[in-house]
């Protein structure tokens, strides 16, 4: 286990704030990685053009910044579709 | 090559017969396969590949994506440009083979075997101070006390592979013989839980994050 390669170990933080700050995102109603995943793509035009995606879909951003599997996922589309900078 | 398709023209194409849909379908692998290309060779876990390795391996997942979306071109409804939809796909169809690759051998009694959520576990690399100490006692006990009287065996689990391990969703999903969504929600409910029961006691996440960073 120690040496498994995205073992959350290896970043810096402690694992009780990891869990506090997990937990800090955690909202009473939470879009699945499913259903994000029927926006991204909007939400990725949306962003490219400069709309405040924040606030159009509250939702999917909320769930990008705790799921990594989406927020990996959504850094590659942007990637892919020709934007720059980080998510 | 034109990716420069009206959405409309994407769908008539590729529905089309014959040579119409073989230059859509050739101009969809050939943006996707470029497109991956690009992203694929800025990851960092990939720079052991040489250029050559990198465009064959956007090749396959181009043309593995490229069935799925043609499979699932029913389904876009043509709220983004069709290649934005189709890059969703290629970059989910990606993205999932490069993590089952990764996490190939996961064991996930093997995982969990060594590591639960116990304070002395919990409290690693943290350096209270006489003031924090306290908090984080407090916290930690709370956080104990949900775990053993009000989570599941399977929440916990779940939890400790997700959050301390970072075993990706669909991989746990598999290993726990359920499905990305239910899981999900099982572990929303558990970290809903665990989050209530520290507001309650006056230990919002924000607010002992807060103190700890002080
Ligand atoms: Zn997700």
């Amino acid at each position: 286990m120690s040496n498994h390669p995205t073992s959350v170990r290896q970043t810096g933080s402690s694992p009780l704030e990891r869990l506090l700050h997990i937990l800090a995102l955690t909202e009473e109603r939470e879009l699945t990685c499913e259903e994000v995943s029927q926006l991204t793509d909007y939400y990725a035009e949306l962003e490219q053009a400069g709309e405040s995606v924040q606030q159009l879909f509250p939702g999917v951003t909320q769930h990008l910044r705790i799921c990594p599997e989406c927020a990996e996922e959504y850094r590659a589309l942007r990637r892919v579709i020709g934007m720059n900078g980080d998510a | 090559m034109s990716t420069e398709r009206s959405n409309e023209a994407w769908l008539n194409d590729l529905n089309a017969d014959g040579p119409t849909r073989d230059n859509a379908l050739r101009d969809l692998l050939a943006w996707l396969e470029r497109r991956l290309f690009f992203y694929l060779r800025e990851r960092s876990d990939l720079n052991r590949l040489n250029e050559d390795e990198i465009k064959q391996m956007a090749a396959d997942f181009a043309q593995e994506s490229a069935l799925i979306i043609l499979e699932k071109k029913g389904q876009f409804q043509g709220r983004s440009r069709f290649t934005t939809w189709a890059a969703k796909i290629a970059v989910h169809q990606a993205l999932g083979e490069l993590r089952r690759a990764r996490w190939r051998d996961l064991s996930l009694d093997e995982l969990t075997a060594e590591g639960a959520f116990e304070p002395h576990f919990l409290s690693q690399g943290m350096q209270p101070t006489p003031e924090t100490q306290a908090v984080q006692n407090a916290v930690i006990a709370t956080v104990m006390e949900v775990m053993q009287h009000e989570l599941s065996e399977r929440q916990q689990q779940a939890l400790y592979a997700r959050l301390v391990l970072g075993v990706p969703i669909d991989m746990l999903a598999e290993q726990m013989n359920s499905n990305p969504n239910a899981l999900y929600k099982l572990i929303h409910d558990a970290r809903k839980r665990l989050k209530h029961r520290l507001i309650e006691r006056g230990l919002s996440p924000e607010d002992v994050l807060a103190t700890f960073k002080d």
